[in-house]
């Protein structure tokens, strides 16, 4: 018996002890001593087949609980939660596949889409911008509280917090900051008496847009996708590489139409797209009188094709991925400032404006 | 090809790198307690709820922007409304004027300043025609609530229907209290029918 | 070593009566194997041309790339990486442990039943019957046969290294007979929890991974490892260098390559990434520990090609180690996340380190077997070919896969399918080589009676 083998023996006992057994850990780490010295004294030969079998059996074990045992432990428990979607309604997430989606799954997995496609966004950090509100009578106090979260955290006073605060204005006081300093300047302004404002932006490549926060956002969703999005998913098709877009939440960002051009022929809507053309999901028909009916002009000639079934079933089920999208316990959505939300009304103006913009982008 | 002779098929240890020398044990003790610090510092306490690159729960717990005690209880107060009152009262708080069932949405009684009637009608139900908003309804009683709900649950739906926005201006009364619902609900222990709109005026008068 | 000196029966050295043991056996696995190889390649390249090339192919739903590219990878893992390796380890262990093979009718029967297996798993894929599970793409039904087959493969395998003779394992031994029963365990394990225990939502991803990790961090590496430590004691006349350190390397290898294998960007609690991470930091230190004890022991070995070939596949070994370390870190790793770089690697450490220790080997044990070998000069081609080949097909791609530009992440698609058309040309010629070979040696002499000769076996045991 050498050394480095018992010693890895004391090691295994250890964490063994510490992660499994939840052990105090002193406990845990004179256990894996004396297990090094038993070897270690004791000369067991540890190349004999007997040991060999005994050994990989043990370290299978351990693979196996601390691995799968253990996720398993967490995840398989997980539930719906509520969420609210845009409009602000109330609904359980996540929604079963209903209709024609789940053939539509059943065509997704079939043809391999997951090979080029992932279904999961990440997101890369989170930032905070705080704003506070002073009234006459705690003004200033506010003020030392705003001075003291300057003094602890670093942060230089900067905008209009540095010339003074005005009383009965919302006023930035800290742009960008981590959770812990956000944490701090809740709560030293709340203690001042000053009415809080937060703002939570989410940064990362695969999140929404957002010319301040996050200018590379490509809008694949607008959190991060956790286990709880796969709960009625058998066998998710996570993928691992991302030759095409991410489709987690395609459903709210193309319409049938669009996908299903997508499907015939890629190029015709993106110039640079790696996506072969899946023309096995469509018949040639002969004329073009019926809807759904994709028409491709080759030089001279047109040719008409309609969709299969498969087709509209593998469409309906990229119409109902809809994840990443709404908020959960544990993945929140950017929050805006509630103190500078516009009415109603200017929201549904700004809306219109938004809409016709992309309407005229899109020509 | 070499064809190697039978006793030459026997491994001659040679020692000149035995095992592993000393300081390969220093550097795994190091890595391990490495190891240790970056799980600390990464793993989120093996916290379920707990996705990269948050670093713990509290961490995630503090991504929601914290609500005030009003917002609080002007949302599980519009659970509750949803989940008893809308039945008849509409989710829009218009009630329904054929059936007989009055709207919330400005109404003389709710808009009260004082909660008091509210509370009892809520409390013990309601019989017999009244008039809202210039319109007399009545010809279905409402049953009593009292039983299911808790003097925070009255409270918070008061609160609800007093302060929602969407059912016009003037609904921005002030938040009621667990303190007033019991105040009110000590008072009227007795009674066990449903109220009238005379016995109600009767036993609050002093609401405008 | 194509030299083989013709003795007389009677006075036979009981290396050779090992040799006649295995050689049915061995002939029929990496036979099969190679032709997997061939599938592999052709298919590989017909996904890449998939990609970058627009309109090709596009009536028939069995030739889309989502479908292509999953079943190349069937063929070359399990097909050839896995067959090839059950062949070399069969005649590794009869010939460490000094015994004849035992029970080789059950290699046949269970390398009949693995390829049935397999060529199931393929027109299943073809046919769109994918899991959709990345490590375990082939259908639900295919898993049973496989196991079966490979069980079978491991019932001898298993009693071959219980008759040895020496009690003491060498460290090729350690490796192989570890990897031997490590396959089913996982294999069996991952079918279980999914489809019988209907892992739920992301477990089965979680399930997924873990398999992933353990077939290729554990199995395919320790049977390379161990025909490497093989062959280079065995030129160096068995002289093993430092087995305190093999053996520890061993231990750390199995404990932290058993463990991991979820990406960071994976939708799982953050602990699981996190615990990734870390055992892949331990794991490269059972890494650098193997590379240093075999590094001593090849400073002795002879300048054999074969042997020459494992030093490559070492070095490419050690590359891929040492990106895989690298890249196991949020910092780094992130800018290689779903990009091509990933597979890319994959595909460098499948070919250029197990495929090519495994070819490296084929071609020393070969002419043991058939009295008329390869022909040199073609293997010699035919490898450069290979080594290109595989080069080719995965270095751009992962250079692509960091840049991650669009143009190039194209041009990556166009090497690969460069490297893809070598490996085409490199495998046919194996092919050819090796059917030569045995059509040649068929005529030149009666090996077909000598393929079951159980008798001779018996002869030397007594």
């Amino acid at each position: 018996m050498t050394i480095g083998l018992s010693f890895i023996m004391g090691l295994v006992a250890a964490s063994v002890s510490y992660f499994m057994l939840s052990l105090w850990w002193p406990v845990a780490i004179i256990l894996g001593i004396a297990v090094w010295l038993a070897f270690g004294l004791f000369g067991l030969k540890m190349d004999s087949a007997f040991t060999l079998l005994s050994g990989a059996i043990l370290v299978f074990c351990i693979s196996l609980s601390v691995m799968i045992m253990r996720s398993s432990d967490q995840l398989s428990g997980l539930q719906y939660a509520d969420t609210v979607d845009e409009t602000g309604t109330e609904f359980r997430y996540p929604v079963p596949l209903l209709g024609n989606a789940p053939s539509g799954e059943r065509v997704y997995r079939s043809h391999g889409c997951a090979a080029c496609h992932t279904q999961h966004v990440t997101h890369e950090g989170v930032e905070f911008d705080i704003k506070a509100l002073a009234s006459e009578k705690n003004h200033s106090a506010v003020k030392e509280a705003v001075n003291r979260f300057y003094q602890v955290t670093g942060n230089p006073a900067s905008g209009g917090i540095a010339l003074g605060l005005p009383v009965g204005e919302w006023e930035t006081v800290a742009l960008g900051v981590s959770v812990s300093d956000a944490a701090k300047a809740r709560g030293f302004l709340s203690s001042a008496g000053a009415s809080v404002d937060v703002q939570v932006r989410f940064n990362g490549e695969d999140l929404e847009k957002d010319n301040f926060s996050n200018p590379d956002g490509r809008g694949w969703g607008k959190r991060r996708s956790v286990a709880r999005d796969y709960l009625f998913v058998e066998r998710p098709m996570l993928g691992s590489v991302r030759i095409g877009p991410d489709l987690s939440n395609v459903g709210t960002r193309l319409n049938r139409s669009t996908l299903m051009r997508l499907l015939l022929d890629p190029k015709s809507i993106r110039r640079n797209s790696k996506m072969p053309q899946h023309r096995f999901l469509f018949d040639v028909v002969k004329e073009s009188n019926e809807k759904g009916i994709i028409t491709i002009r080759n030089k001279d000639e047109q040719v008409f094709y309609k969709p299969t079934k498969e087709a509209e079933a593998l469409v309906d089920y990229l119409l109902s991925l809809k994840s990443a999208n709404y908020p959960l316990e544990e993945a929140p959505v950017y929050q805006p400032f509630t103190s500078s939300l516009p009415k109603p009304e200017e929201a549904k103006k700004e809306m219109e404006e938004k809409t016709g913009d992309e309407g005229s982008d899109t020509k | 090809m070499a064809v190697i002779k039978k006793e030459e098929n026997k491994e001659q240890v040679n020692s000149s790198i035995g095992g592993p020398s000393p300081w390969v044990f220093v550097l795994v003790l190091f890595l391990v307690y490495w190891g240790i610090n970056y799980l600390d510092n990464n793993s989120g306490g093996f916290n379920a709820k707990v996705y990269a690159p948050h670093k713990n729960a509290t961490a995630v717990a503090n991504l929601k922007v914290q609500k005030s005690p009003e917002e609080l209880a002007f949302e599980s107060g519009g659970r509750v409304y949803r989940g008893i009152c809308a039945a008849c009262h509409q989710p829009n708080g218009m009630g329904s004027e054929n059936v007989g069932y009055p709207p919330l949405a400005g109404s003389e009684w709710v808009l009260d300043q004082s909660p008091d009637r509210v509370i009892a009608i809520i409390n013990n139900g309601l019989q017999g025609p009244i008039e809202v908003a210039g319109k007399t309804y009545g010809t279905v009683a409402m049953p009593a609530q009292g039983g299911a709900l808790s003097d925070e649950d009255i409270a918070n739906v008061m609160s609800y229907i007093r302060r929602n926005s969407d059912w016009g201006e003037e609904h921005n009364l002030s938040v009621i209290t667990t303190e007033q619902v019991s105040e009110v609900r000590a008072k009227i222990a007795d009674r066990t029918s449903a109220w009238t709109v005379q016995e109600l005026i009767d036993q609050f008068p002093d609401s405008q | 070593m194509s030299s083989e000196s013709k003795e007389g029966e009677a006075n036979k050295d009981p290396r050779d009566v090992v040799d006649d043991s295995c050689k049915g056996p061995f002939l029929f696995l990496a036979f099969s194997a190679i032709i997997w190889l061939l599938v592999y390649s052709i298919f590989s390249m017909l996904s890449g041309v998939k990609v970058h090339s627009y309109g090709m192919m596009v009536d028939t739903a069995w030739l889309s790339y989502g479908r292509i590219q999953p079943a190349s990878q069937l063929a070359l893992q399990y097909g050839f990486l896995v067959q090839l390796g059950l062949a070399i380890s069969a005649w590794i262990l009869s010939h460490r442990g000094k015994t004849v093979l035992v029970d080789g009718g059950y290699l046949y029967f269970g390398g009949l039943i693995w390829n049935v297996g397999v060529t199931l798993g393929f027109v299943g894929i073809l046919s769109g019957g994918i899991s959709g599970l990345e490590g375990l793409q082939m259908p639900v039904h295919v898993i049973p046969i496989l196991l079966t087959g490979y069980v079978l493969v491991g019932v001898s395998l298993v009693q071959t290294n219980n008759r040895r003779t020496d009690e003491q394992m060498s460290p090729a031994q350690w490796f192989l007979f570890t990897a031997t029963l490590w396959l089913p365990w996982i294999l069996g394990s991952a079918y279980l929890l999914i489809y019988y225990f209907k892992a739920k939502g992301v477990m089965a991803n979680i399930v997924d991974w873990w398999f992933m990790q353990n077939f290729s961090k554990v199995y395919l590496t320790f049977i390379a490892l161990g025909v490497c430590s093989h062959f280079f004691s065995l030129s160096n006349s068995y002289r093993l260098i430092g087995r305190g350190y093999a053996l520890f390397a061993f231990w750390i290898l199995l404990l932290f390559g058993s463990i991991g294998g979820v990406s960071l960007a994976a939708p799982v609690p953050a602990w699981l990434p996190a615990l990734s991470t870390v055992t892949s930091v331990f794991y490269f230190i059972g890494i650098v520990s193997i590379w240093y004890v075999l590094y001593h022991m090849q400073n002795g070995a002879s300048a054999e090609d074969n042997i020459s070939l494992m030093r490559l596949g070492l070095i490419v070994f050690g590359v891929v180690s040492i990106l895989n370390f690298l890249f196991a870190f949020p910092m780094m790793g992130k800018s290689a996340e779903f990009t091509t770089f990933g597979p890319s690697i994959e595909l460098l450490f499948n070919l250029g380190f197990v495929g090519l220790v495994l070819l490296a080997s084929f071609y020393y044990i070969f002419p043991h077997m058939v009295k008329f070998g390869l022909s040199p000069k073609i293997t010699k081609i035919q490898n450069i070919i290979f080594i290109l080949g595989f080069m080719i097909a995965s270095l751009p791609s992962a250079l692509g896969g960091l840049m991650s530009g669009d143009a190039v992440l194209g041009s990556g698609f166009y090497f690969s399918s460069v490297g893809d058309l070598f490996l085409v040309f490199a495998s046919l010629l194996l092919f050819l080589n090796f059917l030569y070979a045995i059509i040649m040696s068929i005529k030149t002499c009666d090996c077909l009676s000598q393929l079951f000769s159980k008798e001779q076996a018996k002869e030397v045991e007594a």
